[in-house]
């Protein structure tokens, strides 16, 4: 009989051998790949300031006792998009095939009560399926970029409470820090919801008056690196959410 | 980490960490792509490789991480191609006996395949499997032990059969 020990450490790696990147080829990836996160976090950076920066400025002038956030966008004048362009990338990112549609059902497995678009707005969704899980991109346009805000803003401390009210149990969820280099305004959560560890990561990312929900499903990966793959692969998507912003691009 | 030291870093290591990754998860293919991603987000991040104690396993982390995922796994068939690695070329084929390992390797729990790997052919000492895997000790030596048995048991049978 075979020692299994010493198959082992005369494990080698025969057969089909390839040719590794130059080092030089994998430093500029590398390099590329740093400055296009700098490049989000420095746009997230802007953003985060002119969110803090209004709320401080009215705070300055006003009285008011109101609990609401205020508005993000001082400009009365701008005309928010309400439709989504025929050739918007939503699907960009996804592993293929792809199924799109214009009306929204969730893709994940919420322990308590998640994101859903408004009943009437704009919605489109492009989802990706697998046999044990899968991948989705949903895009709903509210009629302002302060309702959008609003909603975005209520789900946060709603996860928070889901998060602490679920510790200890079989069925949680974590909020992941936010980075604040996605958009106008992010939120990140996870839903553990089984005892195999199978998890599905909820990035919402706002953008004018725009909200991406990106979904994954994963098992035997840490959340926050699955976090991080979903906001890779939705990083098209959310610059292309540019149409959008105020200022459009 | 200046250029000079990555690049040694890199050519000194890749070969040895696509070898474990490929033990580990029983893809050479998918081994060698993660491997090779691992090093890309190594020279991103080389302030907090700089940091790591141990740069090499950071970089096999990271390819484990991103080799077990699932989701990768599906996105696999439209990667871009300049993120995939560079051409193959044929050299000796597999024995007998590799192939037997490996698919002996891949029946094992993860676990303790894990802990097989980086032990035995990593080489690395019990508690730094443990610190790299993040369990006690004790649990990596009880992996050790039932994955030995285990990988015993499956090389035995498949002895078996071939002499069959």
């Amino acid at each position: 009989m075979r020692d299994p020990l010493d198959e082992l450490e005369n494990f080698s790696t025969p057969g089909l051998t390839m040719n590794p990147l130059p080092a030089t080829e994998v430093r500029r990836r590398g390099t590329r790949l740093r400055r296009r996160n700098n490049a989000l976090a420095a746009i997230g950076g802007v953003a985060a300031v002119a969110i803090i920066a209004t709320p401080l400025a009215m705070a300055a002038t006003s009285k008011s006792t109101d609990t609401t956030p205020p508005p993000a966008n001082p400009s009365p004048s701008v005309t928010w998009v309400q439709e989504i362009p025929a050739d918007f990338p939503l699907a960009e990112g996804l592993p293929a095939p792809v199924r799109t549609g214009s009306s929204y059902e969730s893709q994940v497995t919420d322990v308590c009560a998640g994101w859903a678009p408004p009943s009437s707005s704009e919605v489109r969704q492009a989802v990706f399926r697998e046999s044990e899980g899968g991948s989705s991109h949903t895009l709903a346009l509210y009629p302002t970029e302060r309702e959008a805000e609003l909603a975005l803003t209520a789900l946060g401390p709603e996860t928070q409470a889901c998060a602490l009210q679920t510790v200890g149990k079989q069925r949680w969820v974590d909020v992941l820090p936010d980075q604040g280099d996605q958009g106008d305004q992010s939120l990140v959560y996870v839903n553990h919801y089984s005892d195999a560890g199978d998890i599905d990561v909820v990035q919402l990312v706002r953008v004018g008056n725009a909200i991406l929900e990106a979904t994954t499903y994963s098992n035997g990966v840490p959340a926050e690196d699955t976090a991080a793959l979903v906001k890779e692969q939705s990083t098209s998507v959310v610059d292309a959410m540019c149409v959008f912003a105020a200022d459009p691009c | 980490m200046d250029e000079r030291e990555f690049d040694d870093f890199y050519t000194a290591s890749f070969q040895r960490i696509t070898g474990q990754v490929y033990a580990m998860i029983g893809n050479r293919d998918e081994a060698q792509e993660c491997v090779q991603e691992a090093f890309v987000r190594a020279w991103a991040h080389r302030r907090k490789l700089e940091k790591a104690e141990h740069p090499e396993a950071w970089v096999r982390t990271t390819a484990y991480r991103l080799a077990v995922s699932r989701w990768r796994r599906t996105v696999r068939g439209r990667r871009p191609a300049d993120r995939a690695v560079g051409p193959a070329y044929e050299s000796a084929a597999p024995s007998e006996a590799h192939v037997a390992l490996v698919a002996a390797l891949k029946q094992l729990p993860e676990a303790q395949r894990q802990a097989l790997v980086l032990h035995h052919i990593a080489d690395l000492p019990v508690h730094d499997v443990a610190r790299e895997v993040g369990v006690p000790e004790g649990t990596i030596k009880a992996r050790l032990s039932r994955g030995r048995a285990a990988l015993a048991a499956l090389l035995a049978d498949e002895e078996g059969l071939s002499h069959a």
